[in-house]
């Protein structure tokens, strides 16, 4: 069964489909945020925060490590191929990335105070 | 001439950046257009003023209509069902054991249906191919110029003496196929017996059915959960099987064949559920020695399976063969055998194989196009190799993804997810990534 580029497109977006709500409100207060940040006098910039992102991401990629299968209803011991622990790490990083690049205007206000 | 040299390779330099900066831009846009080396050249549609009418709204119907309403341009295409509900019927097996909740896997067909095409809320009685008709409830009559047949099949309760729908979730009675709310009663079922433990006994009619695997994975499912609450000891389980298989592609046979008694799941060959009797919680089959009874503290009935009446009592259907009450296409083309205006996708087709959502998956774009070229007065040149798909969960958390067609060839999508090995990957594709295809497939777009 072959797929092809607008089909794998469409079955991304359907898959996302019962979550746009949510990534629309996430997307507002991270737009709401990084105007907060913004707006300061004194702007903070990312490598003033370097240190928080990296701990953040850090933290973020062993949490994915550990719990990413509990995540989907399985164990670890449901690993049973490097296909799967190529999906976990891979899916580890990219989430521990995602966490990171959301935080970052959170910790820019937090470091301005 | 140094200078001018340097100047010159600046000016390739940036020349080349550019050139590279365009095709990529070019790239980007051309597959955001679908025009990438991944899709095919989208055709234009086909004009024609052909009246099209579609039976059934179910993901072959919804899909067909979907795929029509493009390729067509001046058709007058109808769908024919009086449901609104539309059921995600991958779905059933993981609330039936549990694993979703009820209203994950239902929807509304008015959510799919394509603009400019006309759902007739009613119910067909009966098709009159001879006179390209089609007798609905109410003895409204439709005409039609090319017929398609999507009408799913129907669970036959009336084989298993004793047993009817309204007894799931009671007594001790399962069955994943019927509907979402009979689905749940069987969950509900499942976590008593997973409590009290006893005897389990999950069964398989002869005849095709719908999602092959689903017995087997409610078998499977169930025995992981009885694991996972510590209560296997407690439990026997026995499966029975009309005959010496348990699964048609030969190697997931094997596969099963060993993984069932590593389990404790005790397989009865050649038995086949013939009648049961709730109040007792007792079954009864035919064997190759006569008629036994068993009791049960758990059983997982699974009703032989037909095409709908309008079908199966019609002159469409297959009239003799292994086939028989099935409708008569042609496995490939899937135009009917004697009628070459009609076509079928989905359950209630009469080909070796195929009664599952990727089968319709797979067919949908055979019909469309095959339909086109009859239209066009041309020979139907597409074909269907009889693709058909099986997430075989095997435990909560890990599933293998079966994928083979008519020569029972392993035909696997992806080549880097080993068909015959438990893995999580195709369990998260399972209960989270499929749901999104199948929508996506009634849409027409893949």
């Amino acid at each position: 069964m072959s797929f092809s580029l607008l089909g794998i497109i469409a079955v991304i977006f359907e898959v996302f489909r019962p979550y746009w709500p949510l990534f629309v409100a996430l997307l507002i207060i991270e737009a709401a945020l990084l105007i907060a940040a913004s707006s300061r006098s004194y702007k903070i910039h990312v490598r003033q925060v370097r240190k928080e992102l990296t701990l953040t991401y850090l933290v973020s990629l062993i949490l994915l490590l550990l719990f990413a299968p509990l995540l989907t209803g399985a164990r670890y011991h449901n690993l049973g191929s490097i296909v799967d622990y190529a999906a976990l790490f891979g899916a580890s990083f990219a989430g521990a990335l995602v966490v990171t690049l959301l935080t970052v205007p959170v910790w820019k206000l937090v470091k301005k105070g | 001439m140094l200078h001018t040299d340097k100047k010159e390779q600046e000016s390739i330099r940036i020349e080349r950046r550019h050139f590279l900066q365009l095709s990529t831009a070019g790239l980007i846009g051309a597959g955001l257009l679908g025009l990438s080396p991944f899709t095919p050249v989208a055709a234009k549609p086909t004009n024609t003023t052909a009246e099209i009418v579609i039976l059934g709204a179910g993901a072959a119907g919804i899909s067909l209509a979907n795929r029509l309403a493009r390729k067509t341009k001046g058709a007058s295409i109808t769908i024919i069902d009086d449901r609104e509900r539309h059921l995600y019927q991958p779905g059933l097996t993981l609330v039936a054991t549990g694993i979703w909740r009820t209203s994950a896997m239902l929807d509304q067909n008015s959510r799919y249906m394509p603009k400019g095409v006309n759902w007739l809320k009613s119910v067909v009685q009966s098709v009159d191919p001879e006179q390209n008709q089609v007798l609905l409830a109410g003895r409204k009559r439709i005409n039609y110029d090319y017929l398609l047949i999507a009408t799913g099949l129907e669970l036959n309760f009336a084989a298993i003496e004793g047993m009817s729908s309204d007894l799931i979730g009671h007594h001790g009675i399962g069955c994943v196929y019927d509907n979402p709310e009979n689905a749940e009663g069987t969950w509900k079922a499942i976590d008593r017996f997973a409590q009290s433990g006893g005897v389990g006994i999950f069964t398989r009619p002869s005849g095709a059915i719908k999602c092959a695997g689903a017995p087997l994975k409610v078998a499977m499912l169930t025995e992981h959960l009885l694991r996972q609450r510590k209560t296997r000891e407690s439990a026997e389980f026995f499966y029975t099987a009309p005959g010496t298989g348990l699964f048609s592609q030969p190697d997931v046979d094997s596969f099963l064949k060993r993984s069932f008694p590593e389990r404790g799941i005790d397989i009865h060959w050649n038995q086949r559920l013939t009648s049961i009797e709730p109040e007792r919680k007792r079954a009864t089959f035919a064997t190759e020695d006569g008629l036994i009874q068993k009791e049960y503290d758990f059983i997982h009935v699974v009703p032989p399976m037909q095409a709908v009446e309008p079908i199966r009592e019609s002159n469409l259907s297959w009239q003799t063969g292994p086939f028989s009450g099935w409708l008569e296409v042609d496995r490939h083309t899937l135009q009917h055998q004697r009628y070459t205006n009609v076509f079928g996708a989905g359950d209630c087709v009469g080909t070796p194989i195929g009664k599952t959502a990727a089968s319709v998956k797979a067919q949908v774009p055979v019909v469309v196009h095959n339909l086109l070229r009859v239209i066009n007065n041309e020979t139907p040149d597409a074909h269907y190799n009889g693709y058909t798909s099986c997430p075989l969960i095997t435990e909560r958390g890990q599933a293998m993804l079966v994928e083979f067609d008519y020569d029972l060839n392993m035909v696997p999508s992806f080549g880097f997810i080993d068909p015959l090995k438990e893995q999580w990957v195709p369990w998260i594709m399972k209960d989270k990534i499929l749901r999104g295809a199948y929508n996506a497939m009634l849409r027409g777009r893949v």
